[in-house]
């Protein structure tokens, strides 16, 4: 039996298991755990491999055309997922979460929903972490251990007041014009946008390599990151899973979904039961600590279907909170009739940050520039017709751009996990997503979608009307607050601040499922610097 | 660059023009290991054969012929140059001139100052033909044949015969001529071409540059088989029908005559220009010369030509996806497609792309049909269902076509290069388009809203509505 037994391979999971194995532990690691058909592995350029490739539509498009975004489909996202990543999404239709007004995004793929990120490493701030229980100092050395383990870069500047400078970090990569020219004229605007809009801009902190770390290249600007990095300069979990997989105290057991634990009257996890993930027959895996690190939906799923077995109860887990996001396309005046950069990072390479009502209420934005992406979608909303959208397109793709802003969310009683026992197969109770908005959220999406407008102009940049996106709530597949953080052990579903259960003395949650407040950040970072914190306590506590 | 003795032996070749249809053909017959560097100069990126593909002595150049300094560095006096890049089809008199005549003089300049080897240009029989009035394809050729001859340079000249073979832009204008029940055939018929495979011209231009067949010599090159024209047509025709055509004679002469006045008020919407139906005025036949006679052995008779072509490609009579993938290509990049693109939209439809292949109501078809006519009709229709019919299957179709020529490196040029225009002339060029895009619209709302409604009344009526 291993020390710990991990559930999920996401970055909370795997960093986790690297932590505990590097303290000399035995890891346990159960996952779903798809992989990837087939990835052009050639080091070509994305408009090189056009070239190179013997079928390029098969790679891009899919094989069955199902990259192909119709006219009738969802407006989609600029960068839509392409078929390489299909293995990301592909979901088990027996666990199906049931949920009204909510869109969970969740991954069964090795690596978790990472695989297909975008590389933002933004560490919480002490404003932000204030209800955690543990203070910012506490988490510094972990987002360092992080950041030399999958190789960060940034830059120190302005960003740098609401987003920590810790150590670890590369220098910055190149920047492409579009970004360049945005940030220069920030720069020499400054006061101006940080007195009067409360607003900051700065380099991205990518988790792409400058220089190459472990059997990780540095980037060569391929502008191929959204279809998978062939050099794997664009840092995602798999990668760290491969490490661990060197360590003979590891062990990995994929194709195999995690139904529920089995715990005896005093609270403690005797054996976890699993099934395969195309098959039904269960089995017993017993189990010394139970880590959980599946996610918030996939951890609190786990945790409420071993209440209703072992009690027949059905339990809520209140103050399930979910990132907003909008996104506003926008057009740079000055970049208009130069040349895209096709050969550069993908994605956003600049940060802004907007100052909330408190500290903690920091409004996040990405700003992207568009560079390489499949592009019909785009051209096919432009409103004329398609002859005359190209033209319009191929001289004004690089002024292109868009703003994604990340709102963060509080714990709210009236948003909540549960299971759903009434419908489908009796013997795999759904779960069940409780989740509504508040007036207060419309009111500041608009005051903040203000603000970036004006930002924008003093940039020389134009919102494009009509093509701002509201998505729906869940839409971003950041989530948190199930099995929260407390200092009152009696409080039942809970954690301590070193993500011990209250409840079960052998379970330990590693994932947000324990945050007590979620930032407008990404936190992906974070999720993988609490895990190696929390494996780290619990090691020291065994 | 300097070259060791046995890459002198070799020698480089660079080739334009290699997405045209000739030039995609020859690229796909070209030995790597015979030439020490292979360069390509294209307009546009181009998907290279497999066997190309990755070869770090093959490059492409992304430019026009203009922009020499592009490409001056590749030509040195171990380089062999095939040109085959040109403007043909139906364009405005100016813009044939500009590439095919002063394109070339470019092109023959750089090689001078770079002492290249030799110079293969590929001209046109077209230079050859009598009555030539208004053709100013055939004028711009000759005028660069001229310059050719002028030079310092060590040439070639050839000048073939009407190519046919998969993706012939001249096989499917005298289809569309042929394909119905009835033939439509300019005069009496008599006039003699004397067709030749594309294949087979590859192979005998490779031949020429193997040989160094250098002689500042012009070649007229063709097929082994001299026929009329009146039986091309007929044999164009039995490859889609099994009973020989009932003739339609319609003169040729009225035609360019009729062509030559609107060509001045209407020009860009007419489907071709006047001087194109020299061709059917001008015998396209050879002065056979020895070196010519030693190679025309095993080349393709015009049975064979066409045998391969129903048997190997698709056909764009019969196939209506061949039909629309041509005319939907043709709308959205300005080209043919090739046949990459023509496998990869019938595989769509085949994956169920989009959604269902059937067209759903009589106006969808009724505006299929008319959509694959010309570009121009295309455009109207597309604009209409941009703003009036948004879940039509013809967006769907040129959704689906644009997703997969932007994945071509053929055609993503087209669909994602900046124009080298500044911002006023691109603001100027974005009016002119909106202004050509709303008329268009205009008509089309005119024209079909009403059409629509009854076509839509008349199913609902009759309780026939499939979709």
């Amino acid at each position: 039996m291993a020390d710990f037994t991990v559930v999920g391979s996401g970055a909370s999971g795997v960093h986790f298991a690297l932590t505990a194995l590097e303290r000399g532990c035995s890891v346990e690691m159960i996952d779903v755990g798809w992989t990837p058909n087939s990835v052009a592995l050639t080091p070509d350029s994305f408009t090189k491999l056009k070239e190179t490739l013997a079928d390029p539509a098969d790679y891009f498009l899919g094989r069955n055309f199902e990259g192909v975004s119709m006219p009738d489909g969802n407006p989609g996202e600029f960068f839509g997922n392409p078929p390489s990543k299909e293995y990301v999404f592909r979901r088990l239709s027996r666990f199906e979460p049931y949920a009204e007004n909510f869109a969970p995004v969740y991954s069964f793929a090795r690596g978790g929903l990472a695989e297909a990120w975008n590389g933002g490493c933004y560490p919480l701030n002490e404003h932000e972490i204030e209800d955690f229980l543990f203070s910012y100092a506490e988490l510094e050395p972990y987002y360092a251990q992080v950041a030399n383990r999958i190789g960060i870069n940034g830059e120190k500047d302005d960003l740098a007041a609401s987003v920590p400078w810790h150590a670890g970090l590369q220098a910055p990569l190149r920047l492409d014009q579009h970004s360049a020219l945005l940030l220069s004229l920030y720069r020499s605007k400054r006061k101006t946008f940080q007195r009067r809009l409360g607003c900051r801009i700065g380099h991205g902190r990518l988790a792409v390599l400058g220089q190459d770390l472990g059997g990780r290249e540095s980037c060569d600007y391929l502008g191929r990151c959204l279809w998978g990095c062939p050099r794997q300069a664009l840092y995602t979990p798999s990668a760290t899973l491969r490490e661990c997989l060197t360590n003979p105290n590891f062990t990995y057991t994929d194709r195999h979904y995690v139904r529920y634990f089995r715990y005896n009257d005093s609270g403690r996890i005797e054996n976890l039961v699993v099934q395969p993930a195309e098959g039904r027959h269960h089995r017993e895996i017993p189990v010394n600590t139970l880590v959980l690190a599946a996610g918030t939906l996939g951890s609190s799923r786990i945790l409420l279907e071993s209440v209703f077995r072992e009690s027949g109860a059905v339990i809520r887990l209140p103050g399930l909170m979910a990132n907003r996001k909008i996104t506003v396309p926008y057009l740079n005046l000055l970049m208009i009739g130069k040349p895209f950069a096709a050969e550069s990072y993908q994605f956003h390479q600049l940060a802004m940050g907007l100052d909330g009502g408190r500290p903690k209420d920091y409004i996040h934005c990405l700003i992207t520039s568009l560079k390489t992406a499949m592009i019909h979608p785009i051209i096919d909303r432009f409103p004329f017709d398609l002859r005359t959208s190209s033209f319009l397109f191929r001289n004004l793709h690089a002024s292109l751009g868009f703003v994604d802003i990340h709102f963060h969310d509080t714990r709210r009683a009236q948003n909540y996990l549960t299971l759903d026992t009434t419908i489908g197969d009796p013997d795999y109770p759904r779960l069940k997503i409780c989740y509504s908005e508040t007036d207060d959220n419309t009111r500041e999406s608009d005051a903040v979608l203000k603000r970036i407008k004006n930002a924008l102009l003093r940039l020389g940049c134009l919102v494009i009307p009509g093509m701002t996106r509201w998505y729906p709530a869940g839409a971003v597949g950041q989530y948190a607050g199930t099995l929260p953080i407390t200092n009152n052990p009696a409080q039942q579903w809970t954690t301590n601040p070193d993500g011990r259960s209250n409840d079960f003395e052998n379970l330990c949650v590693a994932d947000a499922s324990t945050y007590p407040f979620l930032p407008a950040k990404n936190i992906a970072f974070t999720l993988m610097a609490n895990a190696s914190r929390v494996a780290d306590r619990v090691n020291y506590s065994e | 660059m300097a070259l060791g003795s046995q890459e002198e032996s070799k020698g480089a070749l660079f080739i334009t023009g290699t997405s045209g249809f000739v030039g995609k053909r020859l690229l796909r017959q070209i030995n790597p290991a015979d030439y020490s560097r292979i360069t390509l100069l294209n307009r546009q990126r181009t998907q290279l054969p497999g066997h190309l593909a990755g070869i770090a002595w093959v490059r492409q150049i992304e430019g026009t012929l203009k922009e020499s300094e592009l490409y001056s560095s590749c030509l040195d006096r171990h380089t062999r140059i095939i040109h085959l890049a040109g403007i043909t089809g139906k364009t405005e008199r100016d813009a044939y001139f500009e590439t095919n005549t002063h394109g070339t003089e470019q092109l023959i300049r750089a090689a001078e100052r770079a002492g290249v080897h030799a110079f293969l240009f590929v001209s046109s029989i077209a230079v050859s033909f009598k009555a030539r009035d208004g053709y100013h394809y055939a004028e711009s050729k000759q005028q660069a044949e001229r310059m050719l001859q002028s030079s310092r340079l060590c040439y070639c000249i050839i000048r073939p015969t009407m190519i046919l073979g998969e993706g012939s832009p001249v096989l499917r204008n005298l289809s569309t001529l042929a394909k119905g029940p009835v033939i439509l055939q300019p005069g009496s018929g008599k006039i003699a071409v004397q067709p030749i495979d594309v294949g087979d011209l590859g192979k005998l231009l490779l031949a020429i540059v193997a040989e160094d067949a250098f002689g500042n010599n012009v070649l007229e090159i063709g097929g082994p088989e001299v026929i009329t024209l009146a039986d091309l047509l007929q044999k164009i025709h039995l490859a889609h029908h099994e009973k020989p055509g009932i003739v339609i004679r319609f003169p040729p002469g009225l035609l360019i005559f009729g062509f030559r006045i609107l060509e001045n008020i209407i020009g860009k919407y007419l489907p071709a220009t006047a001087g194109q139906f020299a061709s059917f005025c001008n015998s396209g036949t050879i002065q056979p010369d020895a070196w010519w006679s030693r190679h025309s052995g095993g080349l393709k008779n015009v049975d064979s030509m066409l045998a391969g072509l129903t048997i190997t490609g698709p056909s764009l009579v019969d196939d209506p996806r061949a039909r629309e993938c041509s005319a939907y290509t043709r709308y959205l990049v300005n080209q043919e497609p090739d046949s990459y693109i023509q496998r990869k939209y019938a595989e769509a439809f085949a994956a169920g792309r989009p959604l269902a292949s059937a067209d759903r109501c009589r106006f969808e078809s009724l505006i299929t049909r008319i959509s694959t006519i010309h570009p121009i009709y295309t455009r109207a229709i597309d604009g209409y269902c941009k703003f009036f019919y948004r879940d039509s299957m013809i967006r769907k179709k040129l959704v689906l076509l644009l997703a997969i020529l932007e994945c071509s490196s053929g055609s993503t040029g087209m669909i994602d290069r900046t124009d080298s225009y500044g911002p006023p002339l691109m603001l100027l060029t974005f009016l002119t388009q909106m202004t050509r895009s709303m008329v268009l619209l205009l008509i089309a709302t005119i024209l079909f809203s009403p059409i629509r409604l009854a076509l839509d009344c008349a199913e609902w009526l009759s309780g026939d509505r499939r979709g």
